[in-house]
């Protein structure tokens, strides 16, 4: 055995579960004739006994205090999300528990689809003769535009000439307004 | 008839309270908090070699776990998931921080207030303790990451290399190659102490 082939054979974990060299008579023989492996041998085992000393320090008194306020902060926060976001009940519902930064993204997708399909609907749509004869604005606009004929009635009553023409300048006022 | 509470208490496993925090439970999370809070800043503190900075990562490791909580597969024990929530959170840490220049001193400050309760009768051996783990933790911090992760989960936190490899997700293989190369690079550092 060559001075690579022991560097390779030692290794910490042998040498931190305590099996040392005993039950390897060919790595005893080596660094029994070889000082310099047996430096390095001894430099890495005062190495792990260092190591080994080491302690976990004490966390501050208060900090798991800290961590359980910040969760129930989050809790409550994500209990609001969790509304806002019929997307991830229905997942949470479905048993189906994809990454949150998906599902987020997924619901923002929704959001916005349905928000350009608002705004389409409210701004963008063409108009629809029967909506507007239903409406009281265009009922007006058809009693000023029948009360130019003699036979003209406003809810059945029947009108005076006069007065549909009144009725009918004053429209127009307002239409030009 | 308290203490057999905290006795049946401590026997419940990780993963029932995690299965309640999944299905609304907040409050059964303060219960993992309570039992984990402690590893995981004995390793942002071993990690990132500055308390303030390991109170920091500790809360965004908690924070971030439950967070994540939903994806958790139960493919691993809680606290290895934990473990490798707290060294992703450590590393951003690492990345982004200029702590480094001031660990050795920040965290000889902080073990000098933990072992002066401890070493009031002797000062000078609070003072040696002291500075030895100062010096131990200033070589800990020479380390690359990935060379530091393993090192302390292995000495620190005395996890086995099937538990590291799972934490880090590689091979046991490549846990012990990188425990031998930080030990020889530690090996110099230390040779004084």
């Amino acid at each position: 055995m060559n001075c690579e082939d022991f560097m390779t054979t030692i290794n910490v974990n042998r040498l931190s579960s305590g099996l040392k060299l005993q039950e390897n008579v060919e790595l005893k023989q080596h660094l029994e004739a070889c000082p310099k492996c047996q430096t390095e041998y001894d430099e890495m085992l005062q190495t792990v006994a260092v190591l080994e000393s080491l302690r976990n320090p004490d966390p501050p008194p208060d900090l798991a205090l800290k961590i359980q306020k910040q969760i129930a902060k989050e809790h409550r926060r994500s209990r609001l999300a969790f509304f806002a976001s019929p997307l991830a009940r229905l997942l949470a519902a479905l048993k189906f528990n994809p990454h949150p930064a998906l599902v987020n993204c997924t619901a923002m997708v929704f959001y916005l689809v349905l928000t350009v399909f608002l705004v389409k609907l409210t701004f963008f749509s063409e108009p629809d003769n029967s909506v507007h004869v239903l409406s009281p604005t265009k009922t007006v606009w058809r009693s000023a535009h029948v009360v130019t004929t003699s036979w003209a009635t406003i809810r059945g009553i029947p009108v005076p000439m006069e007065e549909s023409e009144q009725v009918t300048a004053e429209e127009m006022l307002i239409q030009e307004r | 008839m308290l203490s057999s509470f905290f006795v049946v208490n401590l026997m419940i496993p990780d993963d029932v309270y995690v299965h309640k925090t999944v299905e609304g439970d907040g409050s059964a999370f303060n219960e993992l908090v309570q039992r984990h809070h402690a590893k995981i800043y004995g390793l942002a503190c071993r990690m990132l070699g500055n308390p303030d900075d390991a109170s920091d990562a500790t809360q965004e490791t908690f924070l971030e776990a439950f967070k994540s909580l939903p994806s958790f597969q139960f493919q691993s024990k809680f606290s290895t998931w934990l473990y490798r929530v707290a060294i992703n959170t450590c590393q951003q840490h690492i990345r982004k921080s200029d702590s480094r220049g001031r660990t050795l001193m920040s965290y000889s400050n902080c073990l000098r207030e933990q072992n002066r309760q401890y070493d009031s009768d002797f000062p000078e051996r609070m003072v040696l303790k002291t500075e030895r783990d100062g010096l131990i933790q200033a070589a800990i911090d020479q380390l690359p990451p990935k060379q530091r992760a393993v090192v302390v989960l292995f000495y620190a936190q005395n996890l086995k290399y099937r538990e590291i490899a799972l934490v880090l997700d590689c091979s046991e293989g490549t846990v012990a190659s990188r425990l031998n190369t930080a030990i020889r690079n530690l090996k110099s550092m230390l040779k004084d102490l």
